[in-house]
């Protein structure tokens, strides 16, 4: 069943179209790649699908609704969460902070409950806590749940962003060249992690380039060039594909 | 046939203080384009061009206008370059927020520095042409205001060779495009943000000096500030002749409001004005504004 | 020390000196100055919340305090309400004018925002200027009534000085309870990268509506009590400067730090009557300071002393040969 589509979506940044007639869909359950070299529009289409930006043509559906062209924040209510390419952590908020903050579209009190301090918001504070700490366990970020974000190496800020993600209880997740700044050992681990967040029941939209990631765990994958897609297949349909080697190592290398 | 005159009269003068706006305009726009900041002391360093000039080349020293005048740009582009180097370029990685209450803060230090250099008292500067004006069916258009446009016209037509031809000019350009290409094609950035900077203020001084005779100088003359801010919504963000257009249709507001409304609400009509614009046409008239908003 | 622990007992302390304070005072002027700086400690609060945790500069203080000052003149001595409802309807009042404020934050960043609400801010006193039929235009207004426990009448100044402080010491547990809350982190996420915020299901707008909304009502207290204080209010106190004091009160005390807005405020209060002697030379150094803080001294006085504890605490660390603890 698509849980994502694109349907002939066009972004023109003045003359420049950064995504053109992109036709796409997504399954739900399955881990889906987008791969494609720089500036190939690749987060271009995310800021499309996530309303940060919106479509100068086409539109892109969820669960068959239209969203694009939607408020960020109520389309990750609806379930279409994202990471970023380039960290945006929130520099004054622990580690904890981020991950209940991820849980906040989910809750229901009000400001005058919190500022009495019900019983029904001590209650909720203490299901966020344990939701919170269940994913940091998830991610193995726990033992520094009390740590300021910003004072967590690279590599695990970037696994707070996907905790933070998790959070808002998405049914699927667009992860944005997750391993960029991973070392090798991250980036591994990295493989195993968006495998079992598929097993939370969770839609995997994998955005890389680095093929070894991309090969090893998506399903299906869909190749973008100047903004179009120029292939779709199976990872090793994808690999066979001329266009795509084309585009990816130039002419000569294919000849030589 | 007076009416018509009258008319004349006003569209002039609003023509003539929306050419000032305009400047400061594009004084905002520069700094913004290059480093993505909004200088708020923008008015103050009109203030300061004003004193400079009046208060004390013309009236202390005696200098005759043009030597004044170039006088008081040169200092203003080095104070703009020193400025620069005091609120931007320490907090050039910090939130714009910080950049933001720091030329604030400057603002608040040149305003209360040049009540103590040039006194409590506006200083009233006389203009090459004092009072005389065209005369057109008993109405007086002040040959200020004439001039005032003749000389913002030939500052914009020697801006635009500057862009168009110099390699400087190019480098101003490019910076204020990308930043960081152009760095990496070897523009050295930082100098080109500096010498921004003290275009800017120039055009902030340029405007003072234009506006001391018709105003009288004193702290009031920062005001000029919010108007050029007005003048760069309304005409929108980061446009050149947006900033133009803009701080022309603030100059006629301003003065047909003054007019035919009334003469205290004249700046609360200008502020209104450019609320609604920032509520319901935030890229401004031109329209050409980029989705990331400020 | 932790954030939330530091606050708590930095606030204990506070208010423990400012109640120690009064006596001590000799100066009927300087008891005044003091009562004045418990209302602007309320008043900060305000702008804490939508400066200080949600990041937003707020420039229109002096609107809010303005309006807040002259709803509880007006409805007092036109309308012949007592103290207590027109303090109630003052707050409200302000609370409602965030909420107005707050909507064009639908659209507007940044920039955009602070210049709107100095707009705000001048619209504002420019109405309460010329509309003399309702405020008085420059006149003001006069005999605002002090509040009353029944007959009993807060005129003695000491009197109203105690009752604001504990006015204050209620707001600031209320305000470190919404701190705390998931609402307070909600205005934090927005400070530090709104866009992230909204990635992650937060409406910013509705949080930054909200903070708006907060603001005024912490403000008009503030302002209520500050027209029966003075009994007298005129329009031309309410200008941009007073805005800019504010913003520097929460500045100087540290970005995000309740304590530290609320010492920013006393010291903001008590300085520029402490140094009348500088004269115009006052604001001058006055702007440089600021200047300095914001280069030098981004986290302010609350952020030195968060400073000062952690290397202790680290050196204490080592002493004690707990190596490895982070």
């Amino acid at each position: 069943m698509a849980l994502l589509s694109s349907r002939q979506a066009t972004k023109y940044f003045g003359g420049l179209c950064a995504v053109d007639n992109l036709d796409l869909t997504v399954n739900e359950g399955e881990i889906f790649a987008l791969i494609g070299p720089n500036g190939s529009g690749k987060t271009t289409f995310t800021n499309l699908a996530t309303g940060m930006m919106a479509p100068t043509s086409g539109h892109v559906e969820f669960q068959g609704t239209i969203v694009s062209g939607q408020r960020p924040h109520a389309i990750t209510q609806m379930g279409l969460v994202r990471t970023f390419q380039n960290l945006r952590i929130f520099s004054s908020l622990t580690v904890l902070e981020h991950v209940t903050l991820g849980h906040f579209c989910r809750t229901t009190t009000g400001v005058w409950s919190n500022i009495l301090r019900t019983k029904q918001v001590k209650e909720e504070e203490e299901e966020i806590r344990a939701r919170a700490e269940e994913v940091l366990d998830f991610l193995g970020l726990l033992d520094k749940k009390n740590w300021l974000a910003k004072n967590l190496p690279y590599g695990q800020q970037r696994l707070l962003e996907i905790a933070r993600a998790l959070a808002t209880e998405p049914k699927l997740i667009i992860l944005d060249e997750p391993a960029a700044g991973m070392t090798m050992q991250e980036s591994n681990d990295l493989i195993h992690l968006i495998r079992s967040i598929r097993d939370r029941g969770i839609t995997v939209f994998l955005i890389d380039h680095k093929m070894r990631l991309v090969m090893n765990v998506s399903e299906r994958i869909a190749v973008l060039n100047f903004g179009r897609k120029i292939a779709e297949g199976t990872p090793k349909e994808i690999q066979e594909n001329p266009d795509v080697i084309e585009a990816y190592l130039g002419k000569g290398r294919r000849t030589a | 046939m007076a009416e018509l005159a009258i008319v004349l009269q006003q569209i002039v003068a609003g023509l003539a203080l929306g050419s000032i706006y305009g400047l400061v305009a594009l004084g905002y726009n520069f700094i913004f384009n290059a480093v993505g900041i909004v200088n708020l002391a923008q008015g103050d360093f009109v203030m300061l061009g004003g004193y400079i000039y009046g208060g004390t080349l013309t009236l202390l020293l005696g200098l005759p206008f043009l030597p004044a005048l170039i006088l008081t740009a040169v200092a203003m582009a080095i104070f703009g370059i020193v400025s620069q180097r005091i609120v931007y370029y320490p907090l050039r990685d910090a939130h714009p927020r910080m950049v933001m209450l720091s030329t604030i803060a400057l603002g608040i230090f040149l305003k209360n520095i040049s009540l103590i250099a040039w006194g409590t008292y506006p200083v009233s500067v006389p203009g090459l042409f004092g009072q005389r004006g065209l005369r057109i069916a008993g109405v007086s258009i002040l040959y200020q205001y004439i001039f005032i446009l003749v000389c913002v016209i030939i500052l914009l037509a020697v801006q635009q060779f500057f862009f168009r031809k110099t390699t400087l000019g190019k480098s101003m350009r490019a910076v204020a495009q990308d930043r960081l290409a152009a760095m990496l094609m070897g523009i050295d950035a930082y100098k080109v943000i500096a010498i921004t900077f003290a275009y800017s203020s120039t055009l902030a001084a340029i405007g003072g000096v234009l506006l001391a005779p018709v105003f009288m100088v004193s702290q009031v003359l920062a005001n000029v500030g919010l108007k050029g801010f007005a003048a760069c919504v309304i005409g929108g963000w980061g446009d050149i002749t947006g900033a133009v257009i803009g701080g022309l249709v603030v100059g006629l507001v301003e003065v047909f409001s003054a007019s035919y409304i009334s003469s205290v609400y004249k700046d609360a009509i200008v502020f209104a004005i450019l609320i609604g614009f920032l509520i319901f046409r935030p890229q401004g008239i031109l329209g050409r504004a980029t989705e990331e908003s400020l | 020390m932790r954030g939330s622990k530091l606050r708590n007992v930095s606030l204990v302390v506070i208010f423990a000196l400012l109640a120690c304070a009064e006596p001590l005072i000799a100066s009927r002027f300087y008891k005044f100055v003091l009562a004045l700086a418990v209302i602007n400690v309320i008043m900060v609060m305000g702008l804490h919340i939508i400066f200080g945790l949600t990041g937003q500069i707020f420039m229109g203080m002096a609107g809010f305090w303005g309006i807040g000052s002259y709803i509880l003149a007006l409805i007092t001595t036109r309308l012949g309400l007592g103290f207590w409802p027109a303090l109630l309807l003052s707050s409200l009042g302000v609370g409602l004018m965030g909420l107005v404020l707050g909507i064009p934050t639908l659209r507007l960043k940044g920039y955009y925002l602070s210049i709107t609400t100095i707009g705000f801010g001048e619209i504002t006193r420019f109405i309460l200027m010329n509309w003399s039929p309702v405020t008085g235009g420059v006149f003001g207004v006069f005999n605002i009534p002090r509040p009353n426990f029944g007959s009993f009448v807060f005129t003695n100044d000491a009197h109203f000085y105690y009752f604001s402080l504990v006015l204050a010491a209620i707001l600031a547990v209320i305000a470190s309870i919404l701190e705390d809350s998931k609402y307070g982190t909600a205005f934090k996420g927005v400070r530090d990268d709104e866009l992230a915020a909204d990635a992650i299901g937060i409406d910013s707008t509705g949080i930054k509506v909200m903070a708006f909304i907060t603001c005024g009502l912490f403000v008009g207290i503030g302002a209520g009590l500050y027209s029966s204080l003075l009994t007298y209010i005129s329009p031309e106190v309410f200008t941009l400067e007073e805005s800019f004091r504010f913003v520097t009160m929460v500045l100087i005390g540290g970005i995000g730090s309740l304590p530290g807005a609320i010492v920013g405020a006393v010291l903001l209060t008590f300085l520029p009557e402490m140094l009348r002697f500088l004269q115009s030379w006052y604001l001058a150094i006055y702007g440089l300071i600021v200047l300095g803080i914001v280069i030098y001294q981004p986290a302010g006085i609350m952020g030195a002393l968060q400073g000062y504890l952690d290397r202790r605490m680290i050196a204490a660390r080592r002493e004690g040969k707990e190596y490895g603890a982070s």
